[in-house]
């Protein structure tokens, strides 16, 4: 099908292939008056490979009218509204051109109006390269800003066909296009909003990535500055001297929490760089596809972008070896500290191996003196015993009865059941704290016990 | 949460505030008080193109992967 190529006014709204019920809102309410529903059975784009079909732009509806097409195509991340605005043959150019704006405005307020939730929109002025009518020339009369221009490839768009771009425009999420070419067709349901809607994608993308970039570095420079003042503390101020060591073990939990962030961090700018690569990749693919290989072409809208998502690429590289330097910073710091943990430990333990020895040196003192203690109650007791032992057998057989007896027997049988009566006790005391009757000392001085008893007995009755 | 809803829970957030400031501008007996209230609704309004904007690049990022 071949459109009407002179002065032909181009708006494109791209949004998100989840917003349908958007989609269908806004061709409703572009289509629903005017225009006849047409045959979508169209597919345009510069790589014919079917092996490539994300590549492609894919028209998926159309309705036409008398000076107005809709085509509705799918790229690969977006959906497009494509409206083509046709001028009459017999305004004056300049007129024509702003009549052809004035309707893209008024289509543009009725969508606002409607609530939409737009991803981006693009206005192209379209002309062929014979008409004389000059797009770029009426952007610039209309918009301030910056033109940049490419030169198609001719082999698909022609001798001399050009695009022109509007940078800085101000006008936010809206871009300008001025283009002349004589194969309109091409360029307009298929190379153009796939280039445009890449450079969109990416745009949007590698912001996010930049806000990101922007929360992590001012992350990174708190984690940096706490981590500087940390090293600085440890290493070169006496303050820390004085420092315990469970505090340091806090701080060491502190810098690891902030290991564990720069960590975290560095993954997320890597994966951005990763993608912001692989897009630009695919952009200047497109770029290729679009604007040939020509070394003597001019390519300023190409260059501008390739320049500008570069630029973020950079940014992401970069901040991600400063993560990598804050992240040796903190690993280092958290080693410092370690140190000195083990330092202190050391020192702690040779401490607690001083105490012990002076304990365990007190200990043995107090050992011997017990031990003097114990053998002197000992001997006291055996006295004792022996003194009352003597007393009351006097008492009970009579003084005679127990004088009759040789003083060596006496004191054999007495010293032998005091000696194991004040043994016994020790070995008594023993037996309970062990809790245990498996006792040989505490049974044999039981036996001696007896034994002089039995003695005693006998000799009484002997004696009587 | 996952952050998409959180996203839109922020969104219809902005959208309330941006009613409530409407209907105080509204409601307001002086014109300094409206004035401050169509302040405070615009930058609600702010708020809430740029929340969509961060909400359509996320599920961008997300959904090509």
């Amino acid at each position: 099908m071949q459109r009407e190529l002179r002065c032909t006014a181009v708006h494109y709204y791209y949004l998100l292939k989840e917003d349908d019920e958007d989609q269908q809102k806004i061709w409703s309410l572009l289509t629903s008056e005017k225009q006849a529903p047409q045959e979508p059975a169209m597919s345009l784009g510069l790589t014919q490979d079917a092996n490539e079909p994300a590549s492609r732009c894919r028209i998926i509806q159309r309705a036409a009218g008398e000076d107005v097409d809709y085509c509705l195509l799918v790229l690969p991340d977006l959906t497009a509204i494509e409206a083509i605005y046709k001028s009459s043959d017999a305004a004056e150019p300049e007129s024509m051109w702003r009549e052809l704006l004035a309707r893209v405005d008024a289509d543009r307020a009725r969508v606002k109006k409607a609530g939409a939730t737009i991803f981006g929109e693009t206005t192209l002025l379209a002309a062929g390269v014979a008409d004389g009518s000059d797009p770029t020339a009426i952007l610039n009369s209309i918009l301030d800003g910056r033109v940049v221009t490419s030169d198609l490839d001719p082999e698909t768009f022609g001798e001399n066909a050009a695009l022109a771009h509007m940078l800085e425009h101000g006008h936010r999420g809206r871009d300008y296009y001025a283009l002349e070419t004589d194969n309109v067709d091409l360029f307009l349901s298929g190379a153009f909003p796939r280039m445009d809607a890449m450079v969109k994608k990416l745009g949007r993308v590698a912001s996010h990535f930049g806000h990101q970039r922007r929360t992590i570095v001012e992350q990174r420079n708190d984690i940096d500055r706490q981590v500087s003042a940390l090293l600085h503390q440890e290493v070169v101020s006496s303050a820390s001297e004085a420092t315990g060591t469970l505090e340091l073990e806090q701080r060491i939990t502190g810098l690891s929490r902030m290991f564990g962030i720069l960590a975290t961090d560095s993954l997320m700018v890597r994966q951005a760089e990763d993608r912001i690569a692989l897009e630009t990749g695919q952009l200047e693919s497109a770029l290729t596809d679009l604007l040939g290989v020509r070394a003597e072409a001019r390519d300023e809208i190409g260059r501008h972008y390739l320049d500008v998502f570069k630029s973020d690429l950079e940014a992401a590289s970069s901040e991600a070896r400063r993560l990598d330097f804050s992240r040796g910073n903190a690993q280092a710091a958290i080693e410092v500290v370690r140190t000195q943990v083990e330092l202190l430990r050391a020192g702690e333990e040779a401490a607690i191996q001083e105490q012990s020895k002076q304990l365990l040196s007190r200990s043995l003192v107090l050992q011997k003196e017990r031990l003097s203690l114990q053998v002197a109650a000992g001997f006291v007791e055996f006295v004792l015993v022996f003194y009352y032992v003597l007393k009351s057998w006097e008492g009970i057989a009579g003084v005679v009865t127990v004088e009759h007896n040789s003083p060596v027997l006496l004191l054999l049988i007495i010293g032998g059941f005091s000696a194991s009566a004040a043994v016994g006790t020790h070995f008594l005391a023993q037996a309970l704290h062990k809790q245990t009757w498996k006792n040989l000392g505490l049974w044999l001085s039981v036996t001696v016990l007896a034994l002089s008893f039995s003695a005693m007995v006998i000799l009484t009755i002997v004696n009587k | 949460m996952d952050v998409i809803k959180l996203m839109e829970k922020a969104i219809e957030n902005e959208r309330e505030a941006y009613n409530m400031y409407l209907e105080g501008a509204g409601a307001a007996e002086d014109p300094e008080t409206r004035s401050i209230f169509e302040q405070l609704a615009k930058w609600e309004r702010e708020h809430e193109r740029i929340l969509l904007d961060r909400l359509a690049t996320l599920k961008l990022i997300r959904g090509s992967g």
